[in-house]
Protein backbone atom coordinates (compact mmCIF):
# COMPACT_ATOMS: atom_id res chain seq x y z
CA UNK A 1 0.00 0.00 0.00
CA UNK A 2 2.95 2.32 0.67
CA UNK A 3 3.81 2.08 -3.02
CA UNK A 4 0.24 2.97 -3.90
CA UNK A 5 0.28 5.96 -1.56
CA UNK A 6 3.40 7.26 -3.27
CA UNK A 7 1.97 6.87 -6.72
CA UNK A 8 -1.70 7.85 -6.39
CA UNK A 9 -2.76 11.37 -5.59
CA UNK A 10 -6.14 10.25 -4.18
CA UNK A 11 -4.35 8.09 -1.60
CA UNK A 12 -2.08 10.96 -0.65
CA UNK A 13 -5.18 13.08 -0.09
CA UNK A 14 -6.70 10.30 1.97
CA UNK A 15 -3.66 9.99 4.21
CA UNK A 16 -3.40 13.72 4.72
CA UNK A 17 -7.09 14.05 5.53
CA UNK A 18 -6.82 11.20 8.06
CA UNK A 19 -4.02 13.10 9.71
CA UNK A 20 -5.92 16.41 9.82
CA UNK A 21 -9.17 14.81 10.95
CA UNK A 22 -7.36 13.05 13.78
CA UNK A 23 -5.85 16.25 15.12
CA UNK A 24 -9.22 17.94 15.07
CA UNK A 25 -11.18 15.14 16.64
CA UNK A 26 -8.52 14.67 19.31
CA UNK A 27 -8.82 18.29 20.42
CA UNK A 28 -12.48 19.03 19.82
CA UNK A 29 -13.63 15.53 20.78
CA UNK A 30 -12.18 15.87 24.27
CA UNK A 31 -13.78 19.30 24.70
CA UNK A 32 -17.15 18.07 23.45
CA UNK A 33 -17.07 15.02 25.71
CA UNK A 34 -16.02 17.02 28.79
CA UNK A 35 -18.62 19.72 28.13
CA UNK A 36 -21.19 16.95 27.55
CA UNK A 37 -22.21 18.33 24.19
CA UNK A 38 -22.13 15.15 22.11
CA UNK A 39 -25.78 15.39 21.17
CA UNK A 40 -25.33 18.98 20.12
CA UNK A 41 -22.34 17.97 18.00
CA UNK A 42 -24.47 15.23 16.44
CA UNK A 43 -27.15 17.78 15.64
CA UNK A 44 -24.67 20.18 14.11
CA UNK A 45 -23.21 17.39 11.96
CA UNK A 46 -26.56 16.21 10.64
CA UNK A 47 -27.71 19.73 9.84
CA UNK A 48 -24.75 19.91 7.46
CA UNK A 49 -26.55 17.63 4.99
CA UNK A 50 -28.87 20.53 4.21
CA UNK A 51 -25.85 22.56 3.15
CA UNK A 52 -24.52 19.72 1.03
CA UNK A 53 -27.88 19.49 -0.74
CA UNK A 54 -28.00 23.25 -1.30
CA UNK A 55 -24.48 23.17 -2.70
CA UNK A 56 -25.46 20.54 -5.25
CA UNK A 57 -28.68 22.37 -6.12
CA UNK A 58 -27.10 25.77 -6.66
CA UNK A 59 -23.87 24.40 -8.03
CA UNK A 60 -21.30 25.47 -5.41
CA UNK A 61 -18.88 23.34 -3.43
CA UNK A 62 -21.07 21.19 -1.13
CA UNK A 63 -18.51 21.29 1.70
CA UNK A 64 -18.94 25.08 1.93
CA UNK A 65 -22.68 24.61 2.18
CA UNK A 66 -22.05 22.08 4.93
CA UNK A 67 -19.88 24.63 6.74
CA UNK A 68 -22.54 27.34 6.51
CA UNK A 69 -25.31 25.05 7.76
CA UNK A 70 -23.17 23.66 10.60
CA UNK A 71 -22.25 27.13 11.78
CA UNK A 72 -25.88 28.23 11.65
CA UNK A 73 -26.92 25.16 13.63
CA UNK A 74 -24.15 25.68 16.20
CA UNK A 75 -25.02 29.32 16.80
CA UNK A 76 -28.74 28.52 16.76
CA UNK A 77 -28.56 25.79 19.39
CA UNK A 78 -26.13 27.93 21.40
CA UNK A 79 -28.58 30.83 21.46
CA UNK A 80 -31.41 28.51 22.50
CA UNK A 81 -29.32 26.97 25.25
CA UNK A 82 -28.55 30.45 26.58
CA UNK A 83 -32.24 30.96 27.15
CA UNK A 84 -32.15 27.80 29.18
CA UNK A 85 -34.87 25.31 29.89
CA UNK A 86 -35.41 21.76 28.95
CA UNK A 87 -36.11 22.59 25.34
CA UNK A 88 -32.45 22.40 24.20
CA UNK A 89 -32.80 18.70 23.40
CA UNK A 90 -35.89 19.33 21.36
CA UNK A 91 -34.24 22.14 19.40
CA UNK A 92 -31.21 19.95 18.70
CA UNK A 93 -33.52 17.22 17.42
CA UNK A 94 -35.24 19.74 15.15
CA UNK A 95 -31.99 21.07 13.67
CA UNK A 96 -30.83 17.47 13.31
CA UNK A 97 -33.84 16.30 11.32
CA UNK A 98 -34.60 19.56 9.51
CA UNK A 99 -31.05 19.67 8.16
CA UNK A 100 -31.31 16.17 6.79
CA UNK A 101 -34.78 16.80 5.40
CA UNK A 102 -33.62 19.96 3.62
CA UNK A 103 -30.72 18.02 2.14
CA UNK A 104 -33.11 15.51 0.63
CA UNK A 105 -35.50 18.24 -0.55
CA UNK A 106 -32.72 20.24 -2.25
CA UNK A 107 -31.46 17.12 -4.03
CA UNK A 108 -34.98 16.29 -5.13
CA UNK A 109 -35.36 19.78 -6.63
CA UNK A 110 -32.35 19.23 -8.88
CA UNK A 111 -33.25 19.05 -12.57
CA UNK A 112 -30.22 16.88 -13.36
CA UNK A 113 -29.48 13.32 -12.34
CA UNK A 114 -29.27 13.37 -8.48
CA UNK A 115 -25.83 12.90 -6.95
CA UNK A 116 -25.07 10.07 -4.56
CA UNK A 117 -25.14 11.34 -0.99
CA UNK A 118 -23.59 8.21 0.47
CA UNK A 119 -20.09 9.63 0.48
CA UNK A 120 -21.28 12.57 2.60
CA UNK A 121 -23.37 10.40 4.91
CA UNK A 122 -20.80 7.69 5.56
CA UNK A 123 -17.60 9.30 4.45
CA UNK A 124 -15.44 8.47 1.51
CA UNK A 125 -11.88 9.23 2.25
CA UNK A 126 -10.79 7.98 -1.15
CA UNK A 127 -12.61 10.79 -2.94
CA UNK A 128 -11.27 13.79 -1.02
CA UNK A 129 -10.73 16.57 -3.55
CA UNK A 130 -7.98 19.17 -3.50
CA UNK A 131 -10.59 21.80 -2.64
CA UNK A 132 -11.78 19.67 0.32
CA UNK A 133 -8.23 19.33 1.44
CA UNK A 134 -7.57 23.06 1.37
CA UNK A 135 -10.66 23.69 3.49
CA UNK A 136 -9.57 20.99 5.92
CA UNK A 137 -6.05 22.37 6.27
CA UNK A 138 -7.29 25.87 7.06
CA UNK A 139 -9.89 24.69 9.56
CA UNK A 140 -7.47 22.38 11.33
CA UNK A 141 -4.98 25.21 11.62
CA UNK A 142 -7.61 27.57 13.04
CA UNK A 143 -8.75 24.94 15.56
CA UNK A 144 -5.27 24.11 16.81
CA UNK A 145 -4.23 27.75 17.19
CA UNK A 146 -7.45 28.76 18.95
CA UNK A 147 -7.34 25.95 21.46
CA UNK A 148 -3.62 26.18 22.07
CA UNK A 149 -3.52 29.97 22.50
CA UNK A 150 -6.27 30.04 25.12
CA UNK A 151 -5.60 26.65 26.63
CA UNK A 152 -5.72 27.73 30.28
CA UNK A 153 -8.92 29.66 29.64
CA UNK A 154 -10.53 26.64 27.97
CA UNK A 155 -9.46 24.39 30.78
CA UNK A 156 -10.83 26.62 33.54
CA UNK A 157 -14.03 27.37 31.63
CA UNK A 158 -14.85 23.76 30.83
CA UNK A 159 -14.20 22.78 34.43
CA UNK A 160 -16.34 25.50 36.01
CA UNK A 161 -17.72 28.24 33.79
CA UNK A 162 -19.54 30.04 36.59
CA UNK A 163 -16.42 30.38 38.70
CA UNK A 164 -14.33 31.95 35.95
CA UNK A 165 -17.13 34.26 34.83
CA UNK A 166 -17.15 35.76 38.33
CA UNK A 167 -13.46 36.54 37.88
CA UNK A 168 -14.38 38.42 34.71
CA UNK A 169 -13.56 35.86 32.03
CA UNK A 170 -15.31 36.29 28.70
CA UNK A 171 -17.23 33.06 28.93
CA UNK A 172 -19.66 34.00 26.17
CA UNK A 173 -16.77 34.44 23.77
CA UNK A 174 -15.42 31.03 24.75
CA UNK A 175 -18.81 29.42 24.40
CA UNK A 176 -19.53 30.74 20.94
CA UNK A 177 -15.97 30.09 19.81
CA UNK A 178 -16.33 26.52 20.98
CA UNK A 179 -19.61 26.13 19.08
CA UNK A 180 -17.92 27.50 15.97
CA UNK A 181 -14.99 25.12 16.43
CA UNK A 182 -17.40 22.20 16.77
CA UNK A 183 -19.11 23.26 13.55
CA UNK A 184 -15.77 23.56 11.77
CA UNK A 185 -14.56 20.22 13.08
CA UNK A 186 -17.70 18.61 11.76
CA UNK A 187 -16.82 19.99 8.33
CA UNK A 188 -13.30 18.59 8.59
CA UNK A 189 -14.60 15.19 9.64
CA UNK A 190 -17.41 14.85 7.10
CA UNK A 191 -15.24 13.61 4.24
CA UNK A 192 -13.49 11.14 6.51
CA UNK A 193 -16.25 9.76 8.69
CA UNK A 194 -19.42 11.05 7.10
CA UNK A 195 -22.24 13.03 8.62
CA UNK A 196 -23.79 10.04 10.36
CA UNK A 197 -20.52 8.95 11.94
CA UNK A 198 -18.91 12.24 12.96
CA UNK A 199 -20.22 11.83 16.47
CA UNK A 200 -18.28 8.56 16.76
CA UNK A 201 -14.99 10.20 15.84
CA UNK A 202 -15.61 12.91 18.41
CA UNK A 203 -16.44 10.52 21.24
CA UNK A 204 -14.49 7.26 20.80
CA UNK A 205 -10.94 8.68 20.70
CA UNK A 206 -11.72 10.92 23.69
CA UNK A 207 -13.06 7.92 25.59
CA UNK A 208 -10.02 5.84 24.66
CA UNK A 209 -7.68 8.59 25.84
CA UNK A 210 -9.54 8.73 29.15
CA UNK A 211 -8.48 5.12 29.74
CA UNK A 212 -4.86 6.26 29.88
CA UNK A 213 -4.69 9.70 31.38
CA UNK A 214 -6.35 12.15 33.72
CA UNK A 215 -4.73 15.26 32.23
CA UNK A 216 -6.57 17.40 29.74
CA UNK A 217 -3.71 18.14 27.33
CA UNK A 218 -2.56 14.54 27.31
CA UNK A 219 -6.12 13.42 26.65
CA UNK A 220 -6.18 15.57 23.53
CA UNK A 221 -2.84 14.20 22.39
CA UNK A 222 -3.74 10.56 23.04
CA UNK A 223 -7.15 11.01 21.45
CA UNK A 224 -5.47 12.36 18.32
CA UNK A 225 -3.03 9.43 18.25
CA UNK A 226 -5.81 6.91 18.79
CA UNK A 227 -7.81 8.53 16.05
CA UNK A 228 -4.83 8.34 13.69
CA UNK A 229 -4.55 4.64 14.37
CA UNK A 230 -8.26 4.12 13.71
CA UNK A 231 -8.28 6.31 10.62
CA UNK A 232 -5.22 4.76 9.00
CA UNK A 233 -6.43 1.23 9.73
CA UNK A 234 -9.86 2.17 8.43
CA UNK A 235 -8.33 3.72 5.36
CA UNK A 236 -6.48 0.49 4.66
CA UNK A 237 -9.66 -1.59 5.02
CA UNK A 238 -11.57 0.91 2.96
CA UNK A 239 -8.98 0.80 0.18
CA UNK A 240 -8.61 -2.96 0.35
CA UNK A 241 -12.27 -3.97 0.31
CA UNK A 242 -13.93 -0.83 -0.98
CA UNK A 243 -15.95 -0.22 2.19
CA UNK A 244 -17.18 3.28 3.09
CA UNK A 245 -14.27 4.77 5.01
CA UNK A 246 -16.40 6.08 7.87
CA UNK A 247 -17.82 2.64 8.58
CA UNK A 248 -14.39 0.97 8.43
CA UNK A 249 -12.84 3.57 10.73
CA UNK A 250 -15.58 3.34 13.32
CA UNK A 251 -15.51 -0.45 13.43
CA UNK A 252 -11.76 -0.31 14.04
CA UNK A 253 -12.15 2.46 16.63
CA UNK A 254 -14.83 0.76 18.68
CA UNK A 255 -12.99 -2.56 18.60
CA UNK A 256 -9.76 -0.91 19.69
CA UNK A 257 -11.56 0.96 22.45
CA UNK A 258 -13.18 -2.25 23.71
CA UNK A 259 -9.78 -3.97 23.81
CA UNK A 260 -8.18 -1.03 25.66
CA UNK A 261 -10.99 -0.67 28.17
CA UNK A 262 -11.08 -4.41 28.85
CA UNK A 263 -7.29 -4.53 29.15
CA UNK A 264 -7.31 -1.65 31.61
CA UNK A 265 -10.06 -3.30 33.65
CA UNK A 266 -8.09 -6.55 33.85
CA UNK A 267 -4.90 -4.75 34.86
CA UNK A 268 -6.69 -2.71 37.54
CA UNK A 269 -8.32 -5.88 38.82
CA UNK A 270 -5.02 -7.76 38.98
CA UNK A 271 -3.29 -4.82 40.66
CA UNK A 272 -6.03 -4.64 43.26
CA UNK A 273 -5.73 -8.37 43.95
CA UNK A 274 -1.96 -8.36 44.26
CA UNK A 275 -2.21 -5.32 46.46
CA UNK A 276 -4.28 -7.22 49.01
CA UNK B 1 -18.61 50.23 59.13
CA UNK B 2 -18.16 49.46 55.44
CA UNK B 3 -20.88 47.67 53.57
CA UNK B 4 -19.63 44.56 51.80
CA UNK B 5 -22.84 43.57 50.02
CA UNK B 6 -25.98 45.62 49.72
CA UNK B 7 -29.04 43.93 48.26
CA UNK B 8 -31.93 46.28 47.56
CA UNK B 9 -35.42 45.17 46.65
CA UNK B 10 -34.10 42.23 44.64
CA UNK B 11 -36.38 39.71 42.97
CA UNK B 12 -35.43 36.82 40.72
CA UNK B 13 -38.00 34.89 38.76
CA UNK B 14 -37.59 31.66 36.85
CA UNK B 15 -40.06 30.52 34.26
CA UNK B 16 -41.74 28.44 36.94
CA UNK B 17 -42.34 31.53 39.05
CA UNK B 18 -40.57 33.81 41.50
CA UNK B 19 -37.62 32.25 43.35
CA UNK B 20 -36.91 35.21 45.63
CA UNK B 21 -38.91 38.37 46.08
CA UNK B 22 -38.25 41.81 47.47
CA UNK B 23 -35.03 40.97 49.25
CA UNK B 24 -33.34 43.75 51.20
CA UNK B 25 -30.19 42.69 52.94
CA UNK B 26 -27.03 44.48 53.95
CA UNK B 27 -23.89 42.55 54.81
CA UNK B 28 -21.32 44.61 56.69
CA UNK B 29 -17.64 44.17 56.00
CA UNK B 30 -16.18 41.73 58.49
CA UNK B 31 -19.49 39.98 59.05
CA UNK B 32 -19.86 36.23 59.13
CA UNK B 33 -23.41 35.75 57.97
CA UNK B 34 -25.20 32.43 57.85
CA UNK B 35 -27.90 32.15 55.21
CA UNK B 36 -30.42 29.47 56.00
CA UNK B 37 -33.82 28.32 54.90
CA UNK B 38 -35.64 25.32 53.46
CA UNK B 39 -34.70 23.60 50.22
CA UNK B 40 -36.09 25.60 47.34
CA UNK B 41 -36.20 28.66 49.59
CA UNK B 42 -33.92 30.58 47.23
CA UNK B 43 -30.60 30.54 49.11
CA UNK B 44 -28.52 29.50 46.12
CA UNK B 45 -30.56 31.78 43.85
CA UNK B 46 -29.81 34.78 46.06
CA UNK B 47 -26.11 33.98 46.12
CA UNK B 48 -26.01 33.48 42.35
CA UNK B 49 -27.79 36.79 41.92
CA UNK B 50 -25.14 38.49 44.03
CA UNK B 51 -22.45 36.85 41.88
CA UNK B 52 -24.16 38.00 38.70
CA UNK B 53 -24.68 34.43 37.49
CA UNK B 54 -28.41 34.92 37.03
CA UNK B 55 -30.20 38.09 35.96
CA UNK B 56 -32.24 40.11 38.43
CA UNK B 57 -35.91 40.65 37.67
CA UNK B 58 -35.71 43.86 39.65
CA UNK B 59 -33.64 45.56 42.32
CA UNK B 60 -29.96 46.39 42.66
CA UNK B 61 -26.98 44.72 44.26
CA UNK B 62 -23.74 46.46 45.12
CA UNK B 63 -20.48 44.97 46.31
CA UNK B 64 -18.29 47.40 48.24
CA UNK B 65 -20.28 50.32 46.90
CA UNK B 66 -20.08 49.45 43.20
CA UNK B 67 -22.52 47.58 40.99
CA UNK B 68 -22.05 43.87 41.67
CA UNK B 69 -21.08 43.12 38.06
CA UNK B 70 -18.12 45.50 38.43
CA UNK B 71 -16.93 44.20 41.76
CA UNK B 72 -17.83 40.54 41.78
CA UNK B 73 -14.22 39.60 41.11
CA UNK B 74 -13.61 40.44 44.78
CA UNK B 75 -15.65 37.41 45.75
CA UNK B 76 -14.24 33.93 46.26
CA UNK B 77 -17.04 31.50 45.47
CA UNK B 78 -17.28 27.96 46.78
CA UNK B 79 -20.12 26.40 44.80
CA UNK B 80 -22.16 23.49 45.96
CA UNK B 81 -20.01 20.46 45.63
CA UNK B 82 -22.47 18.60 43.41
CA UNK B 83 -22.48 21.42 40.82
CA UNK B 84 -18.84 20.79 39.86
CA UNK B 85 -17.54 17.98 37.66
CA UNK B 86 -15.44 15.76 39.90
CA UNK B 87 -14.12 13.66 37.02
CA UNK B 88 -12.58 16.53 35.07
CA UNK B 89 -9.07 15.51 33.91
CA UNK B 90 -6.84 17.90 35.86
CA UNK B 91 -4.78 17.79 39.05
CA UNK B 92 -5.84 19.34 42.33
CA UNK B 93 -3.13 21.96 41.91
CA UNK B 94 -4.40 22.92 38.45
CA UNK B 95 -7.90 23.37 39.83
CA UNK B 96 -6.68 25.70 42.59
CA UNK B 97 -4.60 27.75 40.13
CA UNK B 98 -7.75 28.61 38.23
CA UNK B 99 -8.43 31.07 41.05
CA UNK B 100 -5.63 33.24 39.63
CA UNK B 101 -7.31 33.73 36.26
CA UNK B 102 -8.61 37.30 36.47
CA UNK B 103 -9.95 39.39 33.63
CA UNK B 104 -11.33 38.56 30.20
CA UNK B 105 -8.94 36.20 28.40
CA UNK B 106 -5.37 34.99 28.77
CA UNK B 107 -3.73 34.19 25.44
CA UNK B 108 -0.55 32.10 25.71
CA UNK B 109 -0.79 32.33 29.48
CA UNK B 110 1.30 30.16 31.78
CA UNK B 111 1.07 30.14 35.56
CA UNK B 112 4.17 31.66 37.15
CA UNK B 113 6.25 29.85 39.73
CA UNK B 114 5.06 32.35 42.31
CA UNK B 115 1.45 31.48 41.51
CA UNK B 116 2.24 27.79 41.78
CA UNK B 117 3.71 28.46 45.22
CA UNK B 118 0.66 30.48 46.19
CA UNK B 119 -1.62 27.68 45.05
CA UNK B 120 0.30 25.32 47.33
CA UNK B 121 -0.12 27.78 50.18
CA UNK B 122 -3.89 27.91 49.62
CA UNK B 123 -4.00 24.12 49.63
CA UNK B 124 -1.98 24.07 52.81
CA UNK B 125 -4.51 26.30 54.53
CA UNK B 126 -7.23 23.73 53.96
CA UNK B 127 -4.90 20.82 54.68
CA UNK B 128 -4.67 19.21 51.25
CA UNK B 129 -1.19 20.28 50.18
CA UNK B 130 -0.09 16.65 49.94
CA UNK B 131 -2.76 16.04 47.29
CA UNK B 132 -1.48 18.69 44.85
CA UNK B 133 -0.46 16.21 42.16
CA UNK B 134 -3.52 13.99 42.43
CA UNK B 135 -6.22 13.82 39.79
CA UNK B 136 -9.58 15.23 40.81
CA UNK B 137 -11.18 11.85 40.32
CA UNK B 138 -8.90 10.38 42.99
CA UNK B 139 -10.04 12.82 45.68
CA UNK B 140 -12.59 11.90 48.32
CA UNK B 141 -15.69 14.01 48.80
CA UNK B 142 -14.23 15.88 51.74
CA UNK B 143 -10.94 16.48 49.94
CA UNK B 144 -12.76 17.81 46.90
CA UNK B 145 -14.79 20.13 49.08
CA UNK B 146 -11.61 21.52 50.61
CA UNK B 147 -10.15 21.90 47.15
CA UNK B 148 -13.04 24.16 46.18
CA UNK B 149 -12.32 26.31 49.23
CA UNK B 150 -8.60 26.46 48.33
CA UNK B 151 -9.55 27.62 44.83
CA UNK B 152 -11.71 30.39 46.30
CA UNK B 153 -8.80 31.45 48.53
CA UNK B 154 -6.56 31.68 45.46
CA UNK B 155 -8.79 34.53 44.31
CA UNK B 156 -7.50 36.43 47.37
CA UNK B 157 -11.07 37.44 48.07
CA UNK B 158 -12.47 40.28 50.16
CA UNK B 159 -15.69 38.31 50.47
CA UNK B 160 -16.02 34.55 50.64
CA UNK B 161 -19.33 32.99 49.64
CA UNK B 162 -19.78 29.31 50.41
CA UNK B 163 -22.75 27.20 49.36
CA UNK B 164 -23.17 24.34 51.83
CA UNK B 165 -19.49 23.53 52.28
CA UNK B 166 -20.28 20.94 54.94
CA UNK B 167 -23.06 19.13 53.11
CA UNK B 168 -21.14 15.98 52.31
CA UNK B 169 -18.31 15.78 54.80
CA UNK B 170 -17.81 13.93 58.03
CA UNK B 171 -18.29 15.65 61.40
CA UNK B 172 -14.58 15.86 62.24
CA UNK B 173 -13.90 17.73 59.04
CA UNK B 174 -16.92 19.96 59.60
CA UNK B 175 -15.30 21.30 62.75
CA UNK B 176 -12.06 21.92 60.88
CA UNK B 177 -13.89 23.87 58.20
CA UNK B 178 -15.60 26.10 60.74
CA UNK B 179 -12.33 26.72 62.54
CA UNK B 180 -10.78 27.72 59.23
CA UNK B 181 -13.68 30.02 58.39
CA UNK B 182 -13.48 31.71 61.79
CA UNK B 183 -9.81 32.31 61.21
CA UNK B 184 -10.41 33.66 57.69
CA UNK B 185 -13.15 35.89 59.01
CA UNK B 186 -10.54 38.09 60.68
CA UNK B 187 -9.74 39.54 57.27
CA UNK B 188 -12.55 38.36 55.00
CA UNK B 189 -16.31 38.88 55.01
CA UNK B 190 -18.05 35.53 54.87
CA UNK B 191 -21.46 34.53 53.61
CA UNK B 192 -22.27 30.91 54.31
CA UNK B 193 -25.26 28.94 53.08
CA UNK B 194 -25.95 26.05 55.37
CA UNK B 195 -28.52 23.61 56.63
CA UNK B 196 -26.48 23.07 59.71
CA UNK B 197 -28.32 24.79 62.55
CA UNK B 198 -25.54 23.91 64.97
CA UNK B 199 -23.08 25.85 62.91
CA UNK B 200 -25.44 28.73 62.49
CA UNK B 201 -25.64 29.21 66.20
CA UNK B 202 -22.01 28.80 67.18
CA UNK B 203 -19.85 30.20 64.46
CA UNK B 204 -21.69 32.96 62.67
CA UNK B 205 -22.15 36.55 63.75
CA UNK B 206 -25.50 37.14 62.09
CA UNK B 207 -28.03 35.02 60.29
CA UNK B 208 -30.46 35.63 57.48
CA UNK B 209 -33.41 33.32 56.97
CA UNK B 210 -34.77 32.98 53.48
CA UNK B 211 -37.93 31.35 52.28
CA UNK B 212 -38.64 33.18 49.04
CA UNK B 213 -38.74 36.37 51.07
CA UNK B 214 -36.31 37.38 53.78
CA UNK B 215 -37.91 36.12 56.96
CA UNK B 216 -35.31 37.23 59.44
CA UNK B 217 -31.99 39.00 59.57
CA UNK B 218 -30.17 39.62 62.79
CA UNK B 219 -28.35 37.97 65.63
CA UNK B 220 -28.13 34.19 65.51
CA UNK B 221 -30.84 33.61 68.01
CA UNK B 222 -33.61 31.71 66.38
CA UNK B 223 -36.96 31.77 68.01
CA UNK B 224 -39.48 29.09 67.44
CA UNK B 225 -41.65 31.65 65.74
CA UNK B 226 -39.03 32.41 63.10
CA UNK B 227 -38.23 28.79 62.48
CA UNK B 228 -41.89 27.96 62.09
CA UNK B 229 -42.33 30.81 59.69
CA UNK B 230 -39.25 29.73 57.78
CA UNK B 231 -40.22 26.13 57.31
CA UNK B 232 -43.96 26.72 57.20
CA UNK B 233 -44.51 23.96 59.72
CA UNK B 234 -43.73 23.48 63.36
CA UNK B 235 -40.14 22.38 63.90
CA UNK B 236 -39.16 20.95 67.21
CA UNK B 237 -35.82 22.59 67.77
CA UNK B 238 -34.86 20.74 70.93
CA UNK B 239 -35.67 17.34 69.53
CA UNK B 240 -33.23 18.00 66.68
CA UNK B 241 -30.42 18.42 69.13
CA UNK B 242 -29.95 22.11 68.51
CA UNK B 243 -28.03 23.73 71.34
CA UNK B 244 -30.04 25.62 73.85
CA UNK B 245 -28.68 28.96 72.75
CA UNK B 246 -30.50 28.79 69.46
CA UNK B 247 -33.86 28.35 71.03
CA UNK B 248 -34.90 31.48 72.76
CA UNK B 249 -37.61 30.50 75.16
CA UNK B 250 -41.11 30.46 73.82
CA UNK B 251 -42.13 34.05 73.42
CA UNK B 252 -45.65 34.70 72.40
CA UNK B 253 -45.24 38.36 71.53
CA UNK B 254 -42.65 38.22 68.78
CA UNK B 255 -42.83 40.89 66.16
CA UNK B 256 -41.28 40.19 62.81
Amino acid sequence: MIQAILSYRFLQHAVLSCFLASIVCGIIGVIVVEKKLLMMAGGIAHTALGGVGLGYLLGFEPILGAAAFSIAAALGTGAVEKKGGKSTDVIIAMFWSLGMALGIVFIALMKTYPPDLTSYLFGNILTVTTANLHVMIILTFVTVITVFAFFNDWKAWIFDGEFVSIAGMKTKWLEYTMLLLIALSVVVLIRVAGIMLVIALLSIPAAAAAVFTNRLAKRMLYAALFSMFACFSGLYLSYRWNIASGAAIIVVAVTAYAVLAAGKAVITHLAARSGK
Amino acid sequence: MDTAIRIENVSVAYRSGPAIEGINLTVNAGDFIGLMGPNGGGKTTLVKAVLGLIPLSCGTITIFGKDHMKNRHLVGYVPQFSFVDRTFPITAQEAVQMGFLKGPLHPFFRYTDVQKQQARACMQRVGIEHLAGRSLSDLSGGEFQRLLIARALAVNPAILILDEPTASVDPAYKKEIYTLLEELNRTVTILLITHDMNAISREVKTIACLNRTLVYHGLPELTEHIVNKLYNCPVDLVAHGVPHRVLKSHEEDIQS
